[in-house]
This record gives C-alpha cells, sequence and structure tokens, in this order.
C-alpha cells in the first residue's frame, strides 16, 4: 500500500503541485514589490546620508573649525582649513566632504560640538565626475539651508534618545 | 591558487576535467572558488582558492584609533555584522575594564538576535536557490529586508549599523520602535509556517539535501567546525551558553541540535535557530519596555585621546556562521598593537568545504557550500 500510494504521489506531482499551491496563493494576494521611484518605503529620522553643514537663525554659519569631525572620521573623507576672521572669531575657509571616501558612520556628527555638521536624509544623488562627489562648503551650506527644517526636527525627535 | 599549488591533469584519457567552479557562483554570497577535478559530474578532488575578498582588515585595524575600528569591524562579514562589532566592543571593554549599563547589554542582545534572524533568512533563501528554489529566495530576501527596515529605524544605517561602541550603545529603543518589532516577528512567525510548507518540508529539498555533504561528529571536532554546523552533528554546543556574554544567562532558549549531519539537518538547525531567536527578541522586548533606565554607555575616555591599557584579551561571541572571536592585543597607545578575527567561515570554507565535496557530485557543490553557511569575506578578511 505504501509503495502504492508512493508511485502515484510522485506520478501525479503531489509535492509539486503543494509548493505550487502555497506560491499560487501569494500569486493572487498584495504585492510586496515596491516601484521605487514612484513609491518609496518609509524613512527612518535616524537614516544616515549626504552630509549638511548647519546655520544660526541669524544666517551665522554654526562651524567653528575645531576639526573634531577631521579627527575623528574612519574615511579620512574631511579636510579643513580655517583662519581668524576680521571679527575675531574662527571659521573654517575651507570644508570638504570627500563622499567616494565617506562610509556613513555619523561620527563627525556625533563629535561635533555645536552641531553644525550633520547627515540628512538624502540618499539619491550620483555625481558623474569625481568632482562632483566632493562636497565642499558652499554645496554643504545650500545642503544645510535647503534641509535645515527637516534637519532640526529630527534632531529634536532623537534627542532623549541620545 | 599558488603556483606550487597548481596540478595540470596529466591523463586527458582519463576523463578527468579539471573545473574552475568561481570565483562567482551561486554556492556563495561574495567572490570565492574551488578548483574541482570532476569525471564525469563526479568530483575526484578539490581544492579551495580563496583571496578574492582579502583587504587586510586585521593590518587595517592597527592604523587606526579604537573609536574609528568600529566602522571597519562589520565589514568583515556582510550579511552578519553586528557579531563583529560586538565582539570588538566586548575586547575592548575587558581591556579597559569598562562596567556596562544592564539597558545597553539588552539593546546589544537585541540588534545581535535580529541580525542573526535576517543572516538565517538569507542563508535558507540562497540554499534554496542551489537547488532550483527561486521562490523562497526572493522570499528570504523580502523578510530579510523588514529586518533592515528595523535595523534603520533604530541605529540609522540598514546593513553597517556602528551602533555598538566599546561602553554601550550610540542610541537608545523607544517604545513604539519596539512595538514595530514586535509587529515584525508576528508577522515572520506566520511567515515561518509557509517557509515549512515551501522549503522545509518539502519532498523535493528533502531528496536533494538529505545524505548531501555528511559531517560526522568527530569530524567536526577535529576540523573546527562550530556554530550550527557542529549543532547539526548532534553536539549542543552555543558560546551564548556555555561562555555567557551580554545577558543571554538571563535569558531562556534552547540549543537546537540535528543528528544527521548533512545538508538538511544544518538547514533545520537554521531553521530551529530562526524561531529561538524570534522568541529570545520577544523576551528583550519585554525587558525594555519595563525596564526604565536611560542609561545606555558608561563613561568613555575622550575617543581621540583613548589610551586603552596594555594587555591583550581574547573575547568570542556566537555568530550566525559559529563561533566569532577577536584576539586583541594593546601596547597601551592610542591605536590596536595587534588584531586577530578568527572568522567560523574560515574553517568552514575551506578545509571542511574541500572534504565534504571530494567524492559527491557537481550539482551538489553549491548545496554544500551554502548548507555550510561560508562567508568569504570572513575567510580572507
Amino acid at each position: 500500500m505504501g509503495g502504492m500510494t508512493r508511485f502515484f504521489k510522485s506520478l501525479f506531482l503531489v509535492e509539486l503541485l503543494k509548493g505550487m499551491r502555497l506560491t499560487g496563493r501569494y500569486l493572487f494576494s498584495k504585492k510586496i514589490t515596491v516601484q521605487y521611484p514612484e513609491e518609496k518605503t518609509p524613512q527612518s529620522h535616524r537614516f544616515r546620508g549626504k552630509h549638511a553643514l548647519r546655520r544660526y537663525a541669524n544666517g551665522e554659519e554654526r562651524c567653528i573649525a575645531c576639526k573634531l569631525c577631521e579627527a575623528v572620521c574612519p574615511a579620512l573623507a574631511i579636510t579643513i582649513e580655517s583662519e581668524q576672521r576680521d571679527d575675531g572669531s574662527r571659521r573654517t575657509t575651507r570644508y570638504d566632504i570627500d563622499l567616494s571616501k565617506c562610509i556613513f558612520c555619523g561620527f563627525c556628527e556625533e563629535s561635533c560640538p555645536v552641531d553644525s555638521i550633520v547627515e540628512t536624509r538624502e540618499y539619491e544623488y550620483h555625481g558623474e565626475t569625481r568632482e562632483d562627489l566632493l562636497m565642499t562648503k558652499e554645496k554643504l551650506l545650500a545642503m544645510g539651508d535647503k534641509y535645515e527644517e527637516e534637519i532640526a526636527a529630527d534632531r529634536a525627535k532623537d534627542a532623549i534618545y541620545r | 591558487m599558488r603556483a606550487e599549488n597548481y596540478q595540470a591533469v596529466t591523463h586527458p584519457e582519463s576523463h578527468e576535467f579539471e573545473l574552475n567552479f568561481g570565483p562567482n557562483h551561486p554556492g556563495i554570497e561574495g567572490n570565492y572558488a574551488l578548483k574541482v577535478r570532476v569525471n564525469g559530474d563526479k568530483i575526484v578532488a578539490a581544492k579551495a582558492d580563496g583571496g578574492y575578498l582579502h583587504r587586510g582588515f586585521e593590518k587595517l585595524m592597527e592604523g587606526r584609533l579604537w573609536i574609528q575600528n568600529i566602522a571597519l569591524v562589520p565589514r568583515i562579514c556582510v550579511p552578519d555584522p553586528v557579531p563583529m562589532e560586538m565582539c570588538y566592543a566586548l575586547g575592548v571593554e575587558d581591556l579597559c575594564q569598562f562596567e556596562v549599563p544592564e539597558r545597553a547589554n539588552w539593546l546589544r542582545v537585541l540588534q545581535l538576535e535580529l541580525s542573526r534572524i535576517a543572516a538565517h533568512l538569507f542563508t535558507f533563501g540562497g540554499h534554496a536557490a542551489t537547488v532550483g528554489m527561486y521562490s523562497n529566495m526572493f522570499w528570504g530576501i523580502a523578510d530579510r529586508d523588514l529586518i533592515l527596515d528595523m535595523f534603520e529605524q533604530m541605529t540609522g544605517g540598514r546593513v553597517y549599523h556602528m551602533y555598538t561602541i566599546p561602553g554601550g550603545v550610540r542610541r537608545d529603543v523607544g517604545v513604539e520602535q519596539l512595538d514595530k518589532i514586535s509587529d515584525l516577528l508576528d508577522y515572520l512567525e506566520k511567515r515561518l509556517s509557509d517557509y515549512d510548507n515551501l522549503f522545509f518540508n518539502n519532498k523535493i529539498f528533502i531528496q536533494r539535501a538529505r545524505d548531501t555533504g555528511i559531517l560526522t561528529p568527530k569530524q567536526a571536532l577535529s576540523w573546527g567546525v562550530t556554530g550550527p554546523n557542529l549543532r547539526a552533528c548532534g553536539l549542543a554546543f552555543d558560546v551564548r551558553r556555555d561562555d555567557a556574554y551580554l545577558c543571554y544567562d538571563q535569558i531562556d532558549f534552547d540549543i537546537a541540535t540535528e543528528t544527521a549531519g548533512d545538508a538538511l539537518a544544518r538547514n533545520l538547525v537554521r531553521r530551529k535557530e530562526l524561531a529561538q531567536s524570534i522568541y529570545i527578541v520577544r523576551q528583550v522586548i519585554d525587558y525594555l519596555k519595563k525596564d526604565k533606565s536611560t542609561h545606555i554607555r558608561c563613561q568613555i575616555p575622550n575617543p581621540l585621546a583613548w589610551k586603552v591599557p596594555a594587555g591583550e584579551t581574547y573575547t568570542r561571541v556566537e555568530s550566525s556562521k559559529g563561533e566569532l572571536s577577536f584576539y586583541i592585543v594593546s601596547n597601551g597607545g592610542e591605536k590596536p598593537y595587534r588584531v586577530h578575527v578568527r572568522g567560523p567561515s574560515s574553517m568552514h570554507a575551506v578545509q571542511v568545504l574541500e572534504k565534504l565535496v571530494t567524492g559527491g557530485r557537481l550539482e551538489d557543490v553549491a548545496q554544500i557550500m551554502f548548507s555550510l553557511d561560508a562567508c568569504p569575506p570572513e575567510v580572507d578578511r
């Protein structure tokens, strides 16, 4: 009897049909595929993406050229040059982040004493030359101006968990 | 392969051919080759040929600050990065005599177990692909992505979290986040029965995997096999229980074992571990919800001038592949003097794999590789 059952089971491909019944059920259920450029998966406020330099409300840039981010960067992606301004404060003359080196660990953000360098949620970017992937100070400040509201909201949301 | 290891086929009339299996092939999640000599489809001899992913992690770590290495270590094993950070952090804490807050330890267990679930989903999904069951692979990777979403919400990074630092963790996890993980676990538990029907109880898979690549307990012990591969031989060894780290001694879980030691048994062990990991994560979530402390880091020195006291330490954790250990030597400086990584896959993918595939058939090579869960970046480091 056992032999007969096994014979018919193999003849009618019972195991195969069992598996196909399961996959068939999923064929008609709701799809989990996300049609990427049109729809996107929800993004966390902790996401570490492209960098930005922030400004104070009066338009003054926050960075004081302490170079802690440059020192802690594991990928050595940050280059800073600074000088004293006429009003006596120390500011950067050059602040470059090489995005082709950066590994998005967020240590620069953690080390910053004035919350100047931050990582935004921006992840869709590309560069056609190496220069495109070099974030200069102007580009970083422009990123900060563009996303300031989102950055401030994300930091406020995360403050109690730090 | 080095020149002295190369053996040209000397008897073409014997119908033996040499085949380069790899470096890119369905059997492994990276670049790793196997040179096999085949007679028909029977494998006469096999020689592992690694080194394609050698990036010199151990040397690189000597040139970086103690804190900077946190960003480097998870890259040693891509599908299961959390145990790497964890093991390194445990070693540094041991050298510095840190008292890590209790909440940080439970948060770390949460990360470790979620990472284990993700890695196992990836592995048996990949194994299914090697026997031609592609829908299972897509399911496994789709479900793993949901765990990566959780990682993104907790740590900010999807694959490389850099969340565990020596002394604690970088961010706390809120209650609403824990609820989301709880919902995900409910979903995964429902999916597990689907995986059973599609894959683990599937006769087509069972007939392919049973009696393929058999490891006896004696062989497993003498070849340094650890993790699910060892437990599939019937030996219940698990670092989480036998050398408990973090708070695993306060957590209730079973060690999944099988006795057959073949590719099927190794997969069934992973299937059981998935259920165990879900059970562990539920306990962790219960604890974290009840615990009201917000203390997640002990006081660490200025990371830029952090001199770890001289000494040496050996720490081990249970990764999804097996026993992962770090041997860290400090000479009291700002950078490690020497770090050695014992990746479990370096035993599985070189000496064990060569012996298991020899005498088998060519179509089983990819299957045996995936059933051993070898991770090439861990072999080459």
